[in-house]
């Protein structure tokens, strides 16, 4: 299956410039609205599975549907 | 896998059972799927599906933390009467020569440990609940 992104334009802007949403900017933008920090939370599927923040936002609604949880990240031993 | 930036490889930042699960799923492993709880509920919110798990086949219970960072896995669960609830809890830092199910258990690497004594109230905690898929349970057969 490609990978589908969203590519957002800024049409007010004559040079049109554009993003391509990725998992990450979406945890950030949501990490933020929920004032948890981005760098130390992680996102899940309602049912546990972890998502991989390299994907694309389209491929994670393509697999997973679009609801989504964050979770505080971890850590296991100590450094 | 793509979910760290480049200079995360050979940093001394942290993983936890949000990693791990990912690199299952990368690798082909177990499935592994993530339950938080959140800081000061507890554990004892949890022991039904942590029962459900192991009484349908599950494989063992990574276990990470905050407040509480020693790594630990989860091999079973006893629910006595009342509040009573034990775990068995395994400590994964053992190397070495594989000893006796007897002497692990007396050097204290595994063992049952009350509920309440062995997670920090003060710490949230994600479980990562590993399970063969039907298809990795059908190839252990054949």
């Amino acid at each position: 299956m490609s990978k589908v992104s969203f590519k957002i334009m800024l049409t007010s802007d004559t040079q049109l410039p554009y993003k391509v949403l990725s998992v990450l900017s979406v945890l950030k933008f949501a990490a933020e609205e929920f004032k948890a920090p981005a760098a130390t939370s992680a996102v899940i599927t309602n049912d546990g599975i972890g998502i991989n923040l390299a994907q694309t936002a389209g491929n994670v609604f393509l697999k997973q549907g679009s609801e989504l949880r964050i979770i505080p990240r971890d850590h296991v031993g100590s450094c | 896998m793509g979910d760290k930036p480049p200079g995360f490889r050979g940093s001394r930042d942290w993983i936890g059972c949000v990693e791990a699960s990912l690199c299952l799923a990368h690798f082909g492993g177990p499935q592994g799927r993530l339950c938080h709880v959140p800081r000061g509920v507890g554990l004892h919110g949890e022991l039904e599906r942590l029962y459900s798990h192991f009484a349908g086949g599950g494989g063992p219970v990574m276990v990470g933390g905050d407040a509480d960072a020693r790594s630990k896995a989860l091999l079973g669960v006893c629910v006595g009467s009342g509040t009573e609830a034990y775990v068995l809890v395994l400590d994964p830092h053992y190397w070495g020569t594989p000893k006796s199910p007897s002497e692990l258990q007396a050097a204290g690497w595994v063992g049952w440990q009350e509920v309440s004594a062995a997670f920090d109230p003060k710490s949230f905690y994600n479980l990562c609940l590993t399970s063969l898929s039907s298809q990795q349970q059908q190839r252990t057969l054949d």
